[in-house]
């Protein structure tokens, strides 16, 4: 891996995580066969309207990402507050049209869970740091990534909780290009008016890198955006590379900006331990002057084993 | 003449617990589903009810596939319960109730000890760990109570005749439900309760797509 040994101090505490969290993944391996842990799994299509982070309409590539996971989660009671938590998860992606986004990971996470007092209503504070291997059918994209969330909690009755947020992640690939850092806060109402039915409102703040894509052909001064969108502002200053994973050659972009983006979903239970997702999500992108705006729908099913 | 005796006692037993009558309340909601899981209890009205009798052996409400198991367990005042932990995962039992606040840390396999209900009351045990798992324990001060089972009967035997207050209690009702009874003969007529039932407030166990099994 080609990483610079820059004395970015995230980058070297990420390494060390790295290292880490992958020796204790022989351990949390064992989380799919031993019963200690809590085992799930979840199917999810998302369909995603604006991959290319396209301004304009025209340059809007849609595609429908379909996601199998399995996780496993050990919970190490420390004392009566306090417990590590100790996971395993393994995922694969596929993508309708575009099949070079597709990818698999393997990662493991190690969590902190402290409460505090007794009981459900107890407010809960929660440190994960997780890693992940990622290979990408495009080996460009092939890296890992690393995120660390801080979350607290409170259950305010049986049918309202609240959750506070704030994540940092990483994430290498093979061209530099495609990696990226981006850190969020977010705020997620779950109100529940029966064990049944779970409605979920979300708002989040990201700050941090995107891979913006155009279209590009070739001309006697280089390869030149298609539509002449984004003429006017110099995006050459930002990290650039060549991709192929929409067919015709794109520009991949890596500029720094900032999304809100807001989430309403829907999860019938359908068993004690099964339940359908349904969620739609609206996300707006700004870096300058310039603003995008992505929505994503997602479905999906969840059990616990 | 002490084998006279005990024929005799035997007779008059007999006797008492054929005129011992018998109560069926038959539980039902407002749109007259049978309604499990309703504890009926009786006191007298009209006399002194009889002092609780615990039974020796503790009662068991056991923790199997992250549930407690029964939901609802009525007992007498004084009795002990014991919560062996059947599952591989270890759980951390709790009551911040006012009738019992007791915690039994993390464990696996039978509980250290038994914890004795001493105080009348509804005892509403949690799990630390799995927030949905969620159990009942009713205490009362009276030997007469028992549990409604899926037809939503619960059936009060060896009952003295005599004028009785009977209550019923369920986890979704806001207030026990009470009437006074007379139990006369051997069979007293079914008492049918209707219980007005609010929403089912237990948290939810059901994973979302995306998020961890502990929170
Ligand atoms: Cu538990």
């Amino acid at each position: 891996m080609a990483l610079n040994q820059s004395p970015l101090t995230p980058r070297i505490i990420f390494r060390r995580l790295h290292l880490a969290l992958w020796l204790s993944l022989p351990f949390t391996a064992s989380a799919l066969f031993a019963q200690p842990f809590l085992t799930s799994g979840s199917l999810t299509a998302t369909w995603h309207d604006n991959l290319t982070q396209a301004v304009a309409g025209v340059e809007h590539l849609a595609a429908t990402q379909f996601a199998a996971s399995l996780a496993a989660e050990h919970c190490h009671t420390l004392n009566r507050d306090d417990a590590l938590l100790l996971g395993a998860a393994i995922n694969a992606e596929a993508w309708s049209r575009y099949t070079g986004l597709d990818r698999a990971t393997l990662g493991g996470q190690l969590g902190w869970r402290h409460r505090f007092g007794l009981g459900a209503y107890a407010p809960t504070l929660r440190l994960d740091l997780a890693t992940a291997v990622v290979v990408a059918r495009e080996s460009a994209r092939t890296g890992n990534q690393s995120t660390a969330t801080l979350r607290a909690s409170r259950r305010f009755s049986p049918e309202t909780r609240l959750d506070l947020a704030a994540d940092y992640g990483r994430q290498t690939a093979r061209d530099t290009v495609l990696g990226q850092q981006r850190g969020s806060l977010s705020a997620e109402v779950a109100y529940d008016p029966n064990p049944q039915w779970r409605w979920r409102g979300r708002v989040r703040w990201a700050n941090g890198d995107v891979l913006v894509y155009h279209p590009v052909t070739w001309t006697p001064w280089g390869w030149q955006h298609l539509h002449g969108y984004g003429a006017g502002y110099n995006y050459y200053a930002f990290p650039t590379s060549i991709v192929r994973t929409f067919g015709p050659p794109h520009h991949a972009h890596r500029v720094f900006a900032h999304t809100w983006s807001y989430s309403l979903g829907v999860s019938p239970a359908i068993g004690p331990r099964t339940a359908l997702t349904f969620q739609i999500e609206r996300a707006e992108t700004a870096y300058d002057a310039i603003s995008y705006i992505n929505h994503a729908l997602t479905l999906g099913v969840a059990h616990q084993f | 003449m002490k084998t006279l005796l005990c024929l005799w006692l035997l007779v008059c037993g007999a006797r008492l617990a054929l005129a011992a009558g018998v109560v069926h309340v038959v539980c039902e909601d407002d749109k007259q589903q049978r309604v499990a899981d309703a504890v009926a209890w009786l006191v007298r009205a009209d006399g002194v009810t009889p002092a609780p009798q615990p039974p020796p052996a503790p009662v068991t409400i056991q923790q199997l596939g992250q549930e407690f198991d029964p939901y609802v367990t009525p007992v007498q005042v004084g009795t002990r319960i014991s919560f062996p932990n059947q599952d591989s995962v270890q759980h951390h039992v709790y009551s911040l109730s006012k009738a019992k606040r007791f915690e039994l840390p993390l464990y696996r396999g039978e509980a250290r000890e038994a914890v004795v209900f001493d105080q009348p009351g509804i005892v509403t045990l949690g799990c630390n760990i799995h927030d949905w798992m969620i159990a009942y324990v009713v205490v009362l001060p009276t030997p007469h109570f028992a549990k409604s089972g899926a037809d939503g009967t619960a059936i009060l035997s060896n009952l003295p005749a005599g004028r009785y207050t009977l209550e019923v209690w369920h986890p979704r009702l806001a207030a026990t439900v009470a009437r006074e009874i007379v139990i006369a003969g051997a069979d007293a007529a079914p008492q049918i309760i209707r219980l007005t039932l609010k929403p089912d407030r237990r948290i939810r166990r059901a994973p979302e797509a995306g998020g961890g099994a502990y929170r």
